[in-house]
């Protein structure tokens, strides 16, 4: 009795160890964006790592009514300021935290993905 | 409760009005000037209404001056109702108002890069303007003392510090408005839109500010709260404990007012026996006044329980990260995280929370988000959950030391919220387009919220709620105590006396529209009265139990409900009150936001009809349950 319960019971822990695993992996915030551009090329916002620190280069509306443009840049998004994704929405990975100078926006990825940036070099 | 937003009828005097960023502190430094007590909390959109208030020069009341506190935005480009205020104020556009004689443009000196953004534009505008260095305070203990005389050097137009959060914080602006002769001429031609990236730069780094350390206090704590599964769990958790709190929490002060409310009622009944000619004026004291409006009073604790979590949860911060957090949920029924601040502010009230709408862009998504609000649980629909909750919920504690009690108020308010998600998500298939909807949303760093304002919004709160008891409540309760007492009933009638009175009359004949509900025909009398105010349902439940039962003294009401109804009863009428039709004010601010008669009607009309069906179904499944 007891060592046919054993088998099941084995499973059964290792099934919650890989739940965990895969837990633990989105606690660590490790299951973002794939790389699959070099680091420092340049990218829309919405698909820099988080915590990667960018520069803006240019904001222009795409896909978006235009009038997001003039809004982005009127909240701060502006060529040469530094920006960082700081977190996303889980599941979707939509919204965006994003700072900005000394602010943070919630952003849609369609709003996020009106700002082209550029990493910055020091990687942090 | 609604501020009147728009007084036409001033003496002409100068107006000075503030203008600023989103969540700058305008509001703190209008407070401070005017001895007012506007909403102020840490998030963007708090203020949605132009408000008025008077700063005097000196002794003489003829010459004050009249200061406007605008909603904040980030551009002189509106993007919502409540920044085209703003906008329409500045250019001289809004009805009824002059174009303000001098602009205070309120900077925040923790984000002067944006904040000057918006000043630059202002100044083209040609109105003579001082600029309001607010939260240099925060600079200062950053390690960075900004130099105000440099800065208007460079601007061309005098700078002042400013701290809205202290006494007198506002002590050289408001030196600068009294005296006219200090005030600035208009500023001179500014230079087009193209150089103010430049001219921003410029002045930023004259000041040395071009690289303030950012605030990694506030980075650090977003790194949980907005964290994918941190955040989410937190949140529920913040809400669950909120409502446990409304029922462990209040108990003692409850209890204590119980027990006043039953004393004086049995002293009433002693003073004024039954019998004499004096009599009736012991019943209108006992049956009407205590039974009814002690009934609702002995709320109170509650009420200012759950204010307290909002309030700190206003003035930390945490306000937009949960409407990030939640912005996916919303996106399903068509809404997007803007929606969330003014649903919460219906947790209080629905009216706040239908003026909050002013905040969202999106002129379908604000109809929704209006149409939805009513069904978030406002407090005045407390009373009634707790009553009904108290005298059919044992006070058991769970597993892991959870209140039965509280569970089911947090099971009332989440059907209410279900509601809501469904009725948005019917509206999304029948109204909205595929397009994006904006967000853009900012998250304002955190800040400890004070004692000083937390115990100020409750006192307010606590007002509110007494000027409601002592004002329509108690009106309806004594008019619903004449209706309940005459005609008296004639001689050798058979059972009480209400039953032959016009109160008892008219809930005969509700009775037959609400029968189907298991509501008896004092249920549905004391439902009339809580059209003006959902509150009066407990207090005419109060009155007319107290006049039925002829002892002339109120007992405990849920005592004698408990008795009285079956538990089915009970539910359905839980259940009614989630979605019932909301108070008459509520479709007046309706019919003022959407500015037509239809919206506030259909809302109605679909508030009834859920309503009774809820009701309906709850008390047939009650029933098939064995509830009895």
């Amino acid at each position: 009795m007891q060592a046919d319960l054993r088998r099941p019971l084995r499973c059964l822990s290792l099934l919650i160890w890989l739940k965990c695993e895969s837990f633990a992996s989105v606690l660590t915030f490790t299951r973002m964006s794939p790389p699959r551009k070099s680091a420092l090329a340049p990218r829309a916002l919405h698909e820099l790592p988080l915590r990667q620190r960018a520069l803006v280069r240019a904001v222009a509306a795409v896909g978006v009514p235009a009038e997001r443009a003039r809004q982005l840049t009127d909240i701060g998004f502006l060529p040469g300021e530094t920006v960082c994704v700081l977190a996303r929405a889980w599941p979707g990975g939509e919204p965006l935290v994003v700072s900005v100078g000394h602010s943070r926006f919630a952003l849609r990825r369609a709003e996020a993905a009106c700002i082209q940036v550029e990493p910055c070099t020091d990687g942090t | 409760m609604t501020a009147s937003a728009v007084i036409h009828l001033h003496p002409a005097g100068p107006l000075v009005a503030l203008v600023g960023n989103p969540n700058c502190g305008k509001t703190a430094l209008f407070n401070l000037l005017t001895g007012s007590r506007q909403k102020v909390a840490n998030y963007a959109g708090v203020t949605v209404e132009r408000k008025e208030g008077r700063l005097l020069c000196g002794a003489d009341a003829q010459r004050s001056v009249r200061v406007l506190d605008l909603p904040g935005t980030y551009s002189l480009y509106p993007r919502s109702p409540d920044e085209r205020i703003t906008a329409d104020v500045l250019a001289g556009r809004a009805a009824g108002e002059k174009r303000p004689d001098l602009v205070v443009c309120v900077v925040d000196a923790t984000n002067l890069r944006r904040t000057l953004r918006l000043l630059l534009p202002v100044l083209r505008l040609g109105l003579p303007t001082v600029v309001a260095l607010n939260m240099a305070d925060v600079v200062e203990r950053r390690g960075v003392i900004i130099d105000t005389a440099a800065m208007a050097a460079e601007l061309g137009v005098p700078v002042v510090p400013t701290v809205g959060v202290r006494a007198n914080g506002d002590a050289g602006l408001r030196a600068i408005i009294t005296d006219r002769a200090r005030w600035p001429a208009a500023p001179p031609p500014q230079p087009d839109a193209s150089h103010d990236d430049a001219r921003i730069h410029q002045v930023l780094e004259r000041i040395g500010l071009a690289a303030l350390a950012p605030d990694t206090l506030t980075d650090r704590i977003d790194y949980v709260v907005l964290h994918p599964v941190a955040g989410p769990l937190l949140l529920a958790l913040l809400l669950f404990l909120m409502f446990q709190a409304v029922f462990s929490w209040a108990r003692p002060p409850m209890e204590a007012i119980q027990a006043g409310t039953g004393l004086l009622s049995q002293g009433v009944a002693e003073l004024f026996p039954q019998g004499t000619s004096w009599s009736w004026l012991g019943s209108l004291l006992g049956d009407g006044l205590i039974a009814g409006v002690g009934g609702v009073l002995v709320f109170l604790p509650q009420i200012l329980v759950l204010f307290a979590f909002i309030l700190v949860l206003e003035e930390s911060g945490y306000l937009p990260r949960a409407a990030f957090l939640l912005d996916r949920l919303m996106g399903g029924v068509g809404l997007s995280g803007r929606s969330f601040i003014p649903l919460l502010s219906s947790f209080a009230c629905a009216i706040p929370g239908i003026m909050a709408t002013r905040t969202i862009a999106d002129p379908r998504d604000r109809l929704v988000t209006m149409f939805i609000a009513p069904l978030m649980t406002c407090s005045a629909r407390l009373p009634v959950y707790t009553l009904l909750i108290a005298a059919f919920v044992p006070s058991r504690t769970l597993a892991g030391g959870i209140g039965l009690q509280g569970l089911v108020l947090f099971a009332l308010y989440f059907a209410g919220i279900a509601g809501a998600f469904a009725v948005a998500w019917v509206l999304k298939h029948l109204t909205a387009g595929g397009e994006v909807r904006l967000l853009m949303m900012e998250l304002p760093p955190y800040r400890a919220p004070t004692l000083r304002n937390v115990a100020l919004g409750l006192l307010q709160r606590a007002r509110i709620f007494l000027r409601r008891v002592g004002g329509v409540i108690l009106v309806l309760t004594l008019a619903l105590w004449v209706l309940a007492s005459f005609p008296p009933a004639p001689p050798g009638a058979t059972g009480a006396p209400i039953e032959h009175s016009f109160a008892g009359m008219l809930g005969g004949l509700l009775a037959h529209v609400f029968a189907p509900l298991g509501f008896n025909w004092q249920i549905s009398v004391a439902l009339v009265p809580g059209l003006a105010a959902r509150e009066v349902v407990v207090s005419s439940l109060g009155t007319v139990y107290a006049l039925g039962n002829g002892e002339g003294v109120a007992n405990a009401l849920a005592g004698v409900i408990s008795h009285g109804w079956s538990a089915a009863t009970a539910y359905s009428l839980l259940a009614w009150f989630v979605f019932a039709p909301q108070c008459l004010s509520t479709l007046a601010a309706v019919r003022r936001e959407a500015g037509t008669w239809a919206m506030p009607v259909v809302l109605a009309t679909y508030l009834f009809a859920l309503a009774y069906a809820a009701a309906f179904i709850t008390y047939r499944v009650a029933i098939g349950l064995g509830a009895s």
